[in-house]
């Protein structure tokens, strides 16, 4: 309920609006982005420290070695 | 609007579940280590294996992936009467997009943003073997894209940036970067898979995005390239496997319906990319043998191109649309005009 209610109260403060149905982005959009950022931002990070933490542990118990050099500078791009 | 509390409940024991199988491939390949005395940092990948990896990663796919569409549109199979002006256009600003945008952006973040926020650590996990990295990275990669794309689904509020993939009334190669651009700018599964590259991972990564490419675009196309597995009794066994491990055109074509009503949709599942698997883990699978008779979003009225592009940036003028101004978060389901009873609506294009 609060959350509903806080946002209508964003957006009735929209920034621009024009009866052309462009740049009608609202405080509440902004608010909606700033959510889904977050959201990606903890299902990437969650997953990234299970795994480096256990890749870590490995190196710590088992590999006990100088770093190695670099085998590769490729650069991954994604298609989609 | 409220996420159904069975959903939340289903929700919160998948991720508590996935936070094991993160960990399993690198648990794995520790008691490798540990049974076998094995040494990875002592056989490195070559620099020819890189390459050819490298090269076919940037050119192969995008061939392959060109092929695709030239084949699909000669054969007569996008329907014409539903790829209109607008939705050619929102299909082909989707398919630039990640090329012109998204590419750059992930370059940045893994070239200067990493090396600034995890100084030091470049290549600090370059031992790790390329299976074993290949393995940590298709568990990494393609569970958090099930979630990111699960969570679309069932958040309701994060539905409006994934609304644009299911409005499409055709299935196509083009579905796969048919996506608003906040939702492919913003996929976890990139920028995650990015940080494993800057540890070390990078040759591993460029495999995996090549078979999860292929995956993808050919469970999106309209070439329904599993259907000799059905038919033929011999190859069963093989489709029995194939269907619970990897996105099928059956399964995938199924979650892109506009209607379960036919028993052959399910829009509600089947949110795996490259494995199906964890959608049978999790409780998210249907699985089907048949496609179904109509796809895209039952209420769907032409949203403008741009307002299904960069939405909340521009909004549809379509009134009541879900993308417009005053929209709902998310409008309930029409029946679909074509299909009024079950048994004319939803006859299903048998598979053999």
């Amino acid at each position: 309920m609060r959350r509903v209610a806080s946002e209508n109260a964003h957006a009735e403060l929209k920034l621009e609006r024009n009866s052309g149905g462009l740049s009608e982005m609202t405080f509440a959009d902004g608010w909606l982005l700033l959510k889904k950022i977050l959201v990606g931002i903890v299902i990437t990070v969650v997953p990234l420290a299970v795994i480096a933490a256990g890749l870590w542990s490995i190196q710590r118990t088992r590999v006990n070695h100088p770093q190695t050099e670099p085998t590769s500078s490729a650069k991954v791009a994604y298609a989609n | 609007m409220q996420i159904d509390p069975a959903v939340r409940k289903s929700i919160f024991r998948g991720i508590s579940l996935s936070l094991f199988i993160y960990a399993l491939p690198v648990a794995l390949m520790y008691l490798f280590f540990s049974l076998k005395g094995y040494k990875p940092w002592q056989n490195p990948l070559s620099a020819g294996q890189t390459w050819f990896l490298h090269n076919w990663s940037n050119y192969g796919i995008s061939c392959f992936i060109l092929l695709l569409g030239v084949v699909e549109f000669l054969s007569g199979l996008y329907d014409r009467d539903r790829w209109d002006g607008n939705e050619k256009l929102t299909d082909i600003v989707c398919f630039a997009f990640p090329l012109l945008a998204l590419r750059p952006f992930v370059t940045y973040f893994g070239l200067k943003f990493l090396p600034l926020v995890l100084p030091g650590l470049k290549n600090m996990f370059g031992w790790v073997p390329f299976w074993w990295g290949f393995f940590i990275i298709c568990v990494a990669d393609d569970l958090t894209q099930y979630w990111y794309h699960r969570l679309h689904h069932q958040i309701p509020w994060l539905w409006r940036f994934h609304r644009t993939h299911h409005s499409a009334a055709y299935m196509g190669m083009s579905m796969a970067s048919r996506q608003n651009a906040f939702y492919t700018i913003f996929f976890s599964q990139i920028y995650l898979t990015s940080a494993l590259v800057y540890l070390g991972l990078g040759p591993s990564a460029l495999l995996v995005q090549t078979i999860k490419s292929m995956i993808t675009t050919m469970a999106h196309s309209s070439i329904t390239w599993d259907k000799p597995f059905y038919k033929y009794r011999i190859l069963h066994p093989i489709a029995w496997v194939l269907e619970r491990l990897i996105s099928t055109p059956a399964t995938h074509h199924a979650h892109h319906a506009a209607s379960t009503d036919d028993g052959i949709g399910y829009y509600k599942g089947n949110f795996g990319n490259m494995f199906f698997l964890w959608d049978v883990l999790f409780g998210t699978a249907h699985i089907s043998r048949q496609y179904p008779s109509a796809y895209g979003i039952s209420h769907y009225e032409k949203d403008q191109w741009y307002a299904q592009v960069f939405w909340p940036i521009l909004k549809s003028k379509v009134e009541g649309s879900e993308l417009a101004a005053d929209g709902p978060i998310v409008r309930v389901d029409a029946p679909l005009k074509s299909a009024p009873t079950p048994a004319s609506s939803a006859v299903p294009q048998e598979a053999a």
